[in-house]
């Protein structure tokens, strides 16, 4: 230690060089809004064409079920899996626990699939897609445009530009420009010309698949040399399309253009079209693959493009459109300014206690070097800059400077005892003695508001994967700020005091108005252990107010896992029906886009159209200013109400990738019974629901209304004679018949001229549009023209119901939900349906016919959010626990531990408190600040008791000696207090798009610390002056001392013998 | 700023209120009895009525063809010399004879070459007389009878053409299972070429009934259901009717019973409708008589007026 304080410049060196280390690795820290934790989803879909879900449930489902149910490597675990059998075809979904990697959770349930496929039909076999699921919506958009090309030309220039690169971008899936006029090769074959000459689309289709592909004819060694043969393919453009020949039936052969119409078009299939302000543009469209950094995919895309900037000529623009980037950016950047002011305060509160800019400097450097070196733990344990993360900054920020506070208070403290001037060693010597004598407590009261955060480690996924970063980034930055404060504090103070004589602290800038407080407090402080009844009845109160807070506010606090911030963007999200084409769905769009803008044009600064499908689009609107986005979303609510044939969606968008759970306000689930018995039982329920209109939106998984599907079954008895009638087609050719008769058939890609298209095969347009229509498709057979019906028995009937089967069970789950600003209704609604459900048990349903009795039964539908809350709980118990044991081990003493704890309680009144006033919700962040509060609210509390007990053993009185206990304590606890209150204000304040997040853990501890601090300084002083003076009395029988009111009491000197220590 | 925002939404509290309150709407559809018919299609070949081969009447060598391919040829025209092989008819030639007025729609033949009695040598059509043959699904043939009436339409026919059902083969082919129909048909201005393949479509079971949107009927559990809005004073109120239904046919659905004349059935509405909900009707037809009255109670009040 002598060796260290000794040598400055070694000091100085050091910590320099950390503090470089420090800053690079934070600008090396990834930024991002949450947490760098996943939880994947993985997506897989098999088709069972000619079998039933049943049937396909029973032989391969279950067996499927149960190896995917059993996935269990390492990190990963099969949370929830979700199967969803449909007519011809099944989806399973399957959660993956929180931190479990997303590739290698694919690779996973791609192995243990393509396992299992080898003893499936082919078909299914063939079907099988595993894929990655993604809930979150975080995408960039730039559109290119350019007044003097035409898209296509845009496209030619731009496709070998861009597409390369954006393949490369690792954090992005499926990243590609979109051209809204992408042509395809569409042959429209003629329905009565086919059936005439007795072909069907498989014969076309067999003679262009030839015609597209190149053959290898072998090798012919010629001399001394090899020559390859070759058979270059024999469609190349439109016209070889056109002059295909096509055989007969008959024997004779056509050109493909006898029998259908070729052109070269914009396609007609699109499933998406994208729109900016309404004109067609290029668009670059990008997700992030699960797990991938948004921020990152965004900003390497955006870097692709300036790179590809200087190469494209001038009349080329391009514009962002969604730039998530941007958004994360801001929100952080934010964060950071309320970091800085947090410091800033927490320095000013320094200044007014200690006065002397110098020594308000040498305890503030602190705050920055402690949070500079703790990037290097995010660095290397690879967390990355967050809101979360930076909210445990910010918070720190306060905490940090009280090491540093008290090493420098006890240096001054020596040096006031020491007169005249002093030589260097001298100097060290002192300094020597008073770091060590404040080690001990320094290092142990950062360990004990560290200790605290022990217990969440063994909390559940969601809350470590949520408040971890926050938890780790107090650890690393309060741990640093100990370690500061005992190796750089003494060594500046020994370099400053370089020269000078026996210093006295300096004055503080209020020092005036802060005696009167203390001589204020002090008064009121002995007239309160004085009083007889006041102090009971404040003690009973409180008691009350704890109990009535716990019980009665506590639940109706509103509850969340984290907030969401603030956007700019809205989404009007429109949904139709009965649309069979994506440009019926362009025009209604373009409608309402008109209306949007004629509303809200003044706030609107520009919008984005995607098309999804033919009766879904939406319209996202960037708002000029964010501000406006509450009032905007509300109006836009009442403007565009559901009409008849339109329905819509609106509210905020943001680009978060953190997949919190968003569950819905009740959970209901109908089990047991038949599928269908369960699908009529749900929508009787469902009706009921929406009938009493008890919550604002209900819906069920899967869908319960009733479906029709055509059913086409050859008419097998047929065949053998329609074969000796020289009949050369199949079963397979007839259904192949009515696919494409209805909706097309892609056959691949065909190059035409160096590019690419994509061959499509159908029928006019309309030559189908009713199920009489596909009965009469024309089928020759010898001379005669069969209709469709001839060979099929063509029927309506009701679809099967879906089986949905949730982690094995099936069911039908309904879910309803209250709508935005008006979830406080949901425990009513719930109770009400709950209502609902017990007279529905009781009710006649014997209209529904049902065979067989399903239930209907409620789920917690937050289940994950009370289980994150159950456990916070119990850590918060664990802390308290773990606290209790520390001040057992420190005064020995069971009574003087309670004495302290006290502080706990007042702390969750302050919290519960504040929480209440501010309308703020008990989510895990404000859980966090209860913890957290803890320590803190519990290291006042012990200043306190152990100084009266000092005094006490130094033989005053009891009352004496709180007051004097209190009058000297009060500016350390203020100093402690108010640095972390105000440091914690900004973030309480909720300014600014990251600030909604933090919220709830700011109000929990400047609100509860306040409180606590207030309450604690008259309650604790007067339990431990009664808990002193019953235990002298028990001990030496001797009468309770008396304190006159205006004259000097006799003290009785030394005859009390500590005992407790 | 909390504050702020507090009072921003109390400010907005109204209006989400009036949200809330404010009515769904619904489109109406009233029950009103229309003519009803199931529509059988079917492919259908245009065929000549006639279409008369020309057989060589002995054997011979072909020594000229005077009417080409396509050529129109009257009644009685000679339109093929052969020349008799046999000596006993001492070569002789024999005129063939066009049987029928028409075009020579094929030529089996060329000059030069040998024939046997009764051998194809050309065939003339009329192509101005045609029917229409279909395959009818053993299925339909209690639909499809001699007599009824229905139309016919193909790519490049600017209408359709209606027909009449001739007769149907009382046989049922078993590899196809179908039967073999006749139907006549109008060649107007000779649009219908023979050999084209179109559409057939007949009306059958035509009756009178209620007709309305699939989505109109609101399934509960083996019940059906269809809504009304009923008149209360000025506001319309829903009310929730059993109905049988009938068939299915292109989106709609028949209406058995149930259902009276004049109600006014939702087919489209912008949410769920509880029992005596009140609704807006968003294609309120307006009414003549609702116009009249407005104008009297109008021309009354001016009345008034006059007299105060």
């Amino acid at each position: 230690m002598k060796g260290l304080y000794s040598s400055p410049f070694r000091v100085y060196l050091c910590l320099f060089a950390l503090a470089i280390t420090g800053i690079w690795a934070g600008t090396q820290l990834p930024i991002s809004l949450y947490p760098n934790s996943s939880k994947p989803t993985i997506w897989a879909s098999v088709s069972y064409g000619s079998m039933s879900s049943d049937e396909f449930l029973q032989k391969y489902g279950t067996r499927i079920e149960g190896a995917i149910e059993g996935i269990s490597t390492g990190s990963l675990e099969v949370e929830d899996l979700v199967s969803n059998y449909g007519t011809s075809s099944v989806s399973y979904n399957i959660d993956f626990g929180w931190g479990a990697d997303p590739k290698e959770a694919l690779r996973e349930v791609q192995n243990l699939l393509n396992a299992q496929s080898g003893s499936w039909p082919r078909e299914a076999r063939d079907s099988l897609r595993v894929n990655f699921w993604s809930k979150s919506s975080g995408f960039i958009a730039i559109s290119f445009f350019s007044e003097e090309r035409s898209l296509d030309e845009l496209y030619d220039l731009l496709e070998p530009l861009l597409v390369p690169k954006l393949a490369k971008v690792g954090d992005a899936e499926g990243a590609s420009l979109w051209n809204p006029n992408r042509k395809e090769v569409r042959i429209e074959l003629n329905p009565e010309a086919m059936a005439q000459l007795g072909l069907f689309p498989r014969n076309i289709e067999e003679v262009l698949r030839n015609g597209m592909a190149g053959y290898f004819g072998g090798s012919v060694v010629v001399g001394t040399g090899k020559l390859t043969i070759q058979m270059p393919r024999e469609l190349e453009d439109i016209k070889t399309l056109e002059n295909l020949l096509i055989p007969t039936q008959s024997g004779t052969i056509v050109h493909l253009s006898d029998i259908a119409r070729i052109d070269l078009g914009p396609s007609s299939g699109h499933n998406r079209i994208f729109k900016t302000n309404g004109a067609d543009s290029l668009i670059l469209f990008a997700n992030p693959r699960t797990g991938g950094n948004v921020k990152r995919m965004a900003e390497e895309i955006l870097t692709i493009i300036e790179e590809v900037k200087p190469q494209l000529p001038g009349d080329v623009q391009y514009r962002n459109l969604v730039d998530p980037s941007e958004f994360i950016r801001q929100s952080v950047s934010n964060v950071i300014k309320e970091v800085f002011l947090a410091a800033g305060l927490a320095v000013l509160v320094l200044f007014l206690f200690i006065g002397s800019f110098k020594n308000t400097i040498t305890a503030a450097i602190e705050i920055p070097l402690s949070m500079i070196l703790a990037f290097i733990m995010m660095k290397v344990t690879g967390m990355n800059l967050n809101l979360i993360s930076l909210g445990g900054l910010a918070l720190s920020a306060g905490m940090n400077v009280d090491a540093s506070v008290v090493v420098m208070e006890n240096i001054f403290r020596h040096f006031e005892k020491v007169k005249g001037p002093l030589n260097y060693n001298q100097r060290l010597q002192v300094i020597i003695r008073a770091v060590k004598e404040v080690m001990g407590p320094v290092v142990a009261s950062t360990i004990a508001s560290l200790v605290v955060f022990a217990p969440l480690a063994f909390t559940s996924d969601l809350t470590n994967a949520i408040l971890g970063d926050l938890a780790k980034a107090v650890v690393f930055s309060h741990g640093f700020s100990a370690f500061v404060a005992l190796i750089l504090v003494p060594t500046i103070r020994l370099h400053l005091m370089k020269g000078e004589k026996g210093v006295s602290p300096p004055k503080s800038p209020i020092n005036g108005s802060l005696i009167k407080l203390e001589n204020g407090y002090a008064t009121a402080l002995r007239a309160f252990i004085k009083s007889k009844i006041v102090k009971w009845i404040a003690v009973a109160t409180l008691t009350g107010a704890f109990v009535g807070l716990l019980f009665v506010v506590m639940p109706k606090l509103k509850k969340e896992i984290i907030g969401t911030p603030d956007t700019d963007w809205m989404i009007l999200s429109i949904n139709t029906s009965g649309n069979t084409n994506i440009r019926q769905m362009e025009t209604t769009t373009s409608v309402e886009e008109a209306r949007l803008l004629e509303k809200f044009g003044a706030d609107i600064s520009y919008t984005f159209v995607q098309i999804r499908g033919a009766n879904n689009a939406t319209v996202m609107a960037r708002l000029i200013n964010k501000e406006d986005m509450n009032k905007v979303w509300k109006s836009m609510e009442g403007e565009f109400q559901n009409t008849p044939t339109q329905y819509y969606w609106v509210g905020p968008w943001n680009p978060a990738e953190l997949p919190l759970p968003d569950p819905p306000h009740m959970r209901l689930l109908v089990r047991g019974g038949s599928t269908e018995d369960r699908r009529l039982m749900a929508k009787d329920i469902l009706d009921e629901l929406r009938e009493k209109e008890i919550f604002s939106r209900q819906w069920s998984d899967p869908g319960v209304s009733r479906g029709e599907n055509i059913e086409v079954n050859a008419r097998k008895e047929l065949w053998p004679l329609l074969y000796e009638q020289g009949a050369r087609f199949s079963p397979y050719d007839v259904s192949d018949l009515a696919r494409v008769a209805t909706e097309g058939k892609s056959l691949g890609d065909i190059n035409i001229d160096g590019d690419t298209f994509p061959v499509r095969l159908n029928f006019p347009e309309g030559t189908v549009s009713s199920m009489e229509d596909l009965m009469a498709l024309p089928i020759r057979v010898g001379d005669k023209i069969l209709p469709f019906k001839a060979l099929n028995d063509v029927s309506l009937v009701q679809s099967k119901p879906r089986i949905y089967r949730e982690n094995g069970r099936d069911i039908v789950v309904i879910m309803a939900k209250e709508k935005k600003g008006e979830e406080h209704k949901k425990d009513t609604s719930l109770a009400a349906a709950k209502k609902l459900i017990a007279d529905y048990d009781k009710k006649d349903l014997s209209h529904l016919g049902l065979t067989t009795k399903p239930q209907a039964y409620f789920e917690d539908a937050d289940k994950d959010l009370n289980g994150a809350l159950k456990q916070l709980t119990l850590a918060v118990l664990m802390s308290i626990l773990l606290i209790f044991l520390t001040l057992l081990l420190q005064f020995g003493s069971f009574v003087h531990t309670m004495i302290v704890l006290v502080a706990v309680p007042l702390g969750i009144m302050g919290v519960l408190g504040s929480l209440f006033v501010f309308s703020s919700t008990l989510s895990l962040n404000s859980a966090l600040g209860i913890i957290l509060l803890n320590g803190i609210a519990v290291a006042n509390s012990i200043l306190l008791v152990d100084f009266i007990k000092k005094l006490v053993a130094e033989g005053m009185v009891p009352l004496e000696a709180a007051v004097l206990a209190g009058k000297k304590r009060m500016r350390p606890i203020l100093i402690t207090s108010l640095t972390t209150i105000l440091g914690m204000l900004p973030i309480a304040m909720g300014s600014g798009e990251g600030g909604k997040i933090l919220q709830p853990l700011g109000i929990a501890v400047s609100g509860g610390l306040w409180i606590s601090t207030l309450l604690t300084l008259f309650l604790v002083p007067m339990l431990e002056v009664q808990y002193l003076d019953w235990k002298r009395k028990r001990e030496f029988k001797l009468p309770r001392p008396k304190y006159p009111n205006d004259e000097k009491s006799e003290l009785p000197q030394n005859n009390i013998v500590e005992n407790t220590l | 700023m909390k504050n702020l925002i507090l009072i921003c939404t109390i400010g907005l509290l109204p209006f989400t209120l009036m949200a809330n309150t404010k009515k769904k709407s619904v489109f109406v559809k009233e029950a009103k009895k229309q003519e009803i018919f199931d529509s059988f299609v079917y492919p259908a070949k245009v065929e000549p009525i006639v279409n008369a081969m020309v057989l060589s009447e002995s054997q011979g060598i072909v020594e000229k063809i005077s009417t080409p391919l396509g050529a129109k040829v009257k009644a009685k025209q000679s339109l093929v010399k052969v020349r008799h092989t046999d000596p006993v008819f001492k070569y002789r030639p024999v005129t063939l004879k066009a049987p029928v007025t028409g075009v020579v729609s094929k030529v089996f033949v060329s000059e030069g070459s040998l024939v046997t009695k009764g051998q194809k040598v050309l065939q003339v059509t009329d192509p101005n007389k045609v029917k229409i043959k279909i395959e009818v699904a053993a299925k339909d043939l209690k639909f499809i009878k001699s007599g009824l009436v229905g139309s016919f339409s193909a790519r490049g026919l600017e209408k359709p053409v209606s027909l009449k059902v001739l007769g149907v083969s009382p046989f049922v082919d078993p590899a196809t299972g179908t039967a073999t129909a006749e139907l006549e048909i109008e060649n107007k201005k000779n649009s219908l070429t023979p050999g084209i393949l179109g559409k057939v479509v007949f009306k059958s079971n035509i009756h009178n009934g209620f007709v309305f949107m699939e989505n109109a009927i609101y399934y509960q559990g083996k019940k059906t259901f269809v809504r009304l809005t009923e008149k209360e004073g000025e506001n319309y109120k829903i009310k929730k009717i059993e109905v049988e239904l009938g068939p299915k046919r292109r989106g709609q659905v028949e209406i058995l019973s149930g259902l009276e004349e004049g109600m006014m059935v939702i087919e489209r509405a912008s949410g769920f409708l509880p029992d005596g909900a009140e609704v807006t009707i968003g294609n309120l037809p307006k009414k003549k008589d609702q116009k009249k009255k407005t104008e009297a109670a109008n021309k009354e009040k001016v009345k008034t007026k006059a007299k105060s």
